[in-house]
């Protein structure tokens, strides 16, 4: 039985973390889950086990870590238990970017980064997402347990990638 | 290019999404605490459910033990305790269906790992956990009727379909642990390059 304190504690850092990666969490549950019913409880389910993870926090990380492990591993759960219908999920390697054509407006462009990101391999995928939210190496080294040298590798291809997903269509193409 | 200049930058492109109204997630911690215990609840009457089911069978297994006399009591014996084996083990399997409590602490290769190679174990296991319990019992059932009433076209039917439902769901179980284990090959590829 958790005592009172411990439970305050918890509830103080959900808070907290809720207040400062609120937003971030709705991102990353829209790189894992197309579907806007089921992303909601992708969401609801990132919550809970972001509150219970709370009770066992010691600091041996920083928080950001924390919340974005505990929501990443959540979401590959997710992942792993769905039963997919669409296409097989492909490496950043084997991607084939469409490129956003040379009209589209802002939401057009978000929707073929979130669906190119819904087709990625879970690894990939937090890869991704973590370098979206503005997460350098070293950081993305720590939440997915890759190397310096694996996660340079992988942020270089998808820097090609995004470049090539956005600019072939258009007229910055060469 | 998409002529909106702040869409030239993915990240900002990104980060400044607006939230749909489904991921506003303003929780408050009694909402949270409320969730939770529904959630352990759904897990209990899961759990009831799965026991229910078995209470049943044993039952009607049960039942057949007063009309019955020697050997031919081993049936529905050996049926009641391959029952109760498979209860114990989805008892003890659904225990780690939840999300483990160390998921702060896990990098995010390890976990997945984990993850599918505990999805893979219980798939490759079916057939010793969730088959095997049960064969004695079938086949001391078909070797007492058949004594009984003689080697007859019903009971050599009801043997083949036993043995091709047997067979089916162990091949359907251990073609999705292989599609699997390609996954985890992967994984562990990655963390060999890690090294």
């Amino acid at each position: 039985m958790p005592t009172t304190s411990n439970v305050t504690g918890q509830d103080e850092r959900y808070a907290h973390a809720v207040a400062e990666f609120g937003a971030a969490l709705g991102r990353l549950a829209r790189g894992y889950e197309a579907d806007s019913e089921k992303r909601r409880d992708l969401l609801q389910e990132i919550h809970l086990a972001l509150w219970r993870s709370f009770s066992g926090f010691d600091g041996r990380c920083s928080l950001r870590t924390w919340v974005y492990r505990v929501a990443h591993n959540t979401a590959v759960s997710w992942v792993i238990r769905q039963k997919r219908t669409g296409p097989p999920m492909v490496s950043l390697e084997e991607l084939d970017p469409t490129p956003v054509p040379d009209d589209a407006d802002r939401r057009m462009a978000l929707d073929q980064l979130t669906q190119l990101i819904q087709r990625l391999k879970p690894m990939d995928r937090q890869v991704i997402l973590a370098w979206l939210e503005g997460m350098d190496a070293a950081a993305i080294g720590e939440l997915t347990g890759l190397s310096g040298g694996n996660v340079a590798t992988k942020v270089h291809r998808i820097k090609a990638l995004l470049a090539r997903h956005f600019n072939e269509g258009g007229r910055h193409a060469e | 290019m998409p002529s909106d200049s702040d869409a030239n930058d993915p990240r900002n492109l990104w980060q400044n999404q607006k939230q749909e109204e489904g991921e506003k997630m303003t929780i408050t911690i009694d909402e949270i605490r409320h969730r939770a215990g529904r959630l352990e609840r759904r897990i209990r009457w899961r759990n009831l459910r799965e026991y229910g089911a078995g209470a049943i069978v044993i039952a009607a297994f049960t039942a057949q033990l007063w009309r019955l006399q020697g050997w031919r009591l081993v049936p529905p014996l050996l049926l009641i305790a391959g029952t109760i084996y498979v209860m114990f083990q989805l008892h003890r399997r659904g225990a780690s269906r939840s999300l483990p409590a160390d998921a702060g602490l896990s990098a995010s290769l390890d976990f997945h790992l984990r993850e599918l190679e505990r999805q893979r174990d219980a798939l490759l296991t079916v057939w010793l956990w969730y088959l095997l319990p049960f064969v004695p019992g079938f086949v001391a059932t078909i070797v007492v009727t058949g004594i009984d009433r003689g080697i007859d076209a019903r009971l050599i039917g009801f043997a083949v379909v036993l043995v091709l439902l047997f067979v089916g769901v162990w091949r359907l179980n251990e073609w999705a642990a292989r599609k699997l284990d390609r996954k985890i090959q992967e994984l562990r590829e990655m963390e060999v390059n890690n090294q």
